[in-house]
């Protein structure tokens, strides 16, 4: 069994068709036929670095993101002060905003949720600056309005 | 400069895909079974020390497994799948000269390096594939393709080298041979490595030591390839190509065994889908089609019997439905009632490349075969898409029916088997197909 490579499928490509092809005059639009809109390739930048997870619960409402939406997650960008990660706490998966720590020693992070209900979590910094419970950067949401 | 291989090698891969989603599974001992839920086919390293063999049964370690707290899971060869497409990527995108070996390993052609920066390039190369896909590898480079081999097995196993281990000193080639047991020698294996041992030659060092002429005696011009490139001097090139496949098989064991042809129909049915599909997912079509039925081997109080038969395909193809139909056929020749079947299978012979078939005299029109291949690529999407939970669309024995809706696992992957589709595999403790499946997505709060 030969693995292939991770290919992006394209969601939507279809050529646009000026219009229909008519024995005698070509169409004014012909060269300027463009590829269509690849909603993969908007939001996937690292195929072999990107997986989709789904959010339960409320602690980033305030962020824009509910219970039901997709998450899609980018493993190969290196997690910044004000991005919103997948973290591993205490051996679980959860979304949240990372944020450095203010009273923390230097190279310290916190992970803030969006919600009143949800306390900050303190991470135990690697004193390189980068927490090494960081799973992943969320790039895009993903709302599914009409179930 | 000289020409190096690096062979990146998967740690414990199947344990290790199923701790990418489920990180509260570090340093904690896991297991994976084989299809069937027969046989250990990976272990992670707390397992090691617990005496469960490599490929030994599951029944007889289940107590033990226990006793350990030790997570049980079945193969999720889609996760597996998809997690192994990622790794090779990430590789890809380190070097253009790539050879997938195997699910989880792969050679690399290192062309125009100094050997100072290659070892750095290729701990980088270790700490992107783990960051991205989440998957810890072990990496050896050397001079020929067997000793990359040996020195990513090294660095496999001694922690103090960091995962990494290049072989560009004679000094460190004879170091890594004479900590290496013959049977680990790429080309030795167990086959020869028990004689070997008892005749004094217990390592790779060893074996490397002798005359060619004792080696070419044994193990003829492959020993002698073997020897050569733990010697350093290199016979294998790099195959970036994949082999033209010679056969294309889909078969499985049942949970349980069947009598009954129409269960036989339905299984076989469903290979030969599958074989078809990989025609087409690697541009082939067949010319024959086999179909094989066993009785249970391991039971020695049951009647035995192998059936084998072979259908002729009028026009050599790739269609779910002409390969159905042949592979139905050949099953109704080499069924016989009263036996318990414990597997089938339908293998498809006589591949060739797509765009090199002639038609035939007989074969139907242009435009026929045109709307039955539009008719295929429509299923296959549909089959495809990730919303179906494993196949919806198959041909049956008779005609297109609709596959079982069989839950979140679908009806080819559903745990013990139920009643009128008795050969359903066994996966009982299979993770959710976190990549592949929109029902099966990890969740986060």
């Amino acid at each position: 069994m030969i693995p292939q490579p991770v290919t992006r499928a394209a969601l939507c490509v279809l050529p646009v068709m000026a219009g229909p092809v008519r024995a005698g005059f070509p169409s004014p639009a012909e060269d300027y036929v463009e590829g269509g809109l690849d909603l993969t390739e908007h939001l996937i930048r690292h195929p072999a670095a990107t997986f989709i997870v789904r959010v339960e619960g409320d602690s980033m409402n305030g962020a824009g993101i509910f219970a039901g939406d997709l998450l899609v997650v980018d493993r190969s960008i290196e997690p910044l002060d004000g991005h919103v990660v997948i973290a591993q706490v205490a051996g679980e998966l959860t979304v949240k905003r990372l944020k450095k720590d203010p009273k923390g020693r230097p190279g310290a992070w916190r992970l803030v949720a969006e919600h009143p209900d949800f306390p900050p979590i303190r991470l135990n910094g690697d004193g390189d600056g980068e927490p090494s419970a960081i799973w992943g950067v969320v790039t895009s949401s993903v709302r599914t309005l009409v179930k | 400069m000289t020409r190096l291989f690096a062979l990146v090698d998967c740690n414990n891969f199947y344990a290790s895909c199923e701790r990418v989603f489920r990180p509260d599974l570090e340093g904690r001992p896991i297991v994976v079974l084989s299809n069937n839920d027969g046989c250990v086919v990976a272990r992670s390293n707390e397992v090691k020390a617990l005496n469960v063999p490599m490929g030994g049964p599951y029944f007889k370690v289940k107590d033990v497994l226990r006793a350990h707290g030790v997570t049980v899971f079945s193969s999720n060869y889609e996760l597996y799948g998809d997690l192994s497409a990622r790794v090779m990527a990430v590789l890809g995108r380190f070097c253009p000269e790539l050879e997938i070996y195997s699910i989880d390993e792969a050679f690399l052609g290192l062309d125009g390096f100094s050997t100072w920066d290659v070892e750095a390039y290729m701990r980088q190369l270790r700490a992107t594939v783990k960051r991205w896909t989440g998957v810890p590898v072990s990496i050896g480079v050397a001079p020929t393709k067997t000793l990359a081999k040996l020195a990513a097995e090294r660095a496999k196993k001694d922690a103090g080298l960091g995962g990494v281990l290049l072989l560009d000193t004679p000094h460190a080639i004879v170091a890594a041979r004479a900590r290496t047991p013959v049977g680990d020698v790429w080309g030795v294996g167990r086959r020869w490595s028990k004689s070997f041992e008892a005749m004094g030659v217990a390592t790779a060092e060893d074996f490397a030591r002798q005359s060619e002429h004792w080696i070419r005696k044994r193990m003829g011009v492959t020993g002698a390839r073997t020897q050569a490139e733990l010697l350093g001097r290199a016979c294998f090139g790099l195959q970036t190509q994949p082999q033209p496949r010679q056969s294309c098989v889909a078969s499985r064991s049942f949970a349980h065994t069947v009598t009954a042809l129409d269960d036989l129909k339905s299984a076989v049915a469903t290979f030969a889908a599958r074989a078809a599909e990989r025609l087409r997912t690697g541009g082939l079509v067949g010319g024959q089609v086999n179909t094989f039925v066993l009785t249970d081997r391991f039971n020695g109080a049951a009647r035995q019997y192998t059936g084998s038969a072979v259908a002729a395909l009028p026009q050599p193809t790739n269609l779910t439905a002409d390969i159905t139909r042949a592979a139905l056929a050949a099953l109704a020749r080499a069924y016989r009632p009263g036996f318990h079947y414990k597997k089938a299978g339908v293998m498809l012979l006589d591949l060739v490349p797509q765009d090199q078939v002639q038609p035939g005299l007989f074969a139907p029109g242009l435009a026929d075969q045109e709307k039955a291949q539009r008719l295929q690529r429509a299923l296959d999407a549909v089959n495809g898409s990730g919303y179906g939970n494993g196949d919806l669309i198959r041909f049956g024995a008779g005609g297109v029916r609709t596959g079982r809706a069989g839950g979140a696992t679908g009806g080819y992957a559903d745990g013990p088997a139920q009643a009128g589709e008795g050969w359903q595999l066994r996966r009982d403790h299979r993770s959710p197909r976190y990549t592949t499946q929109w029902a099966e997505l990890r969740t986060v709060r």
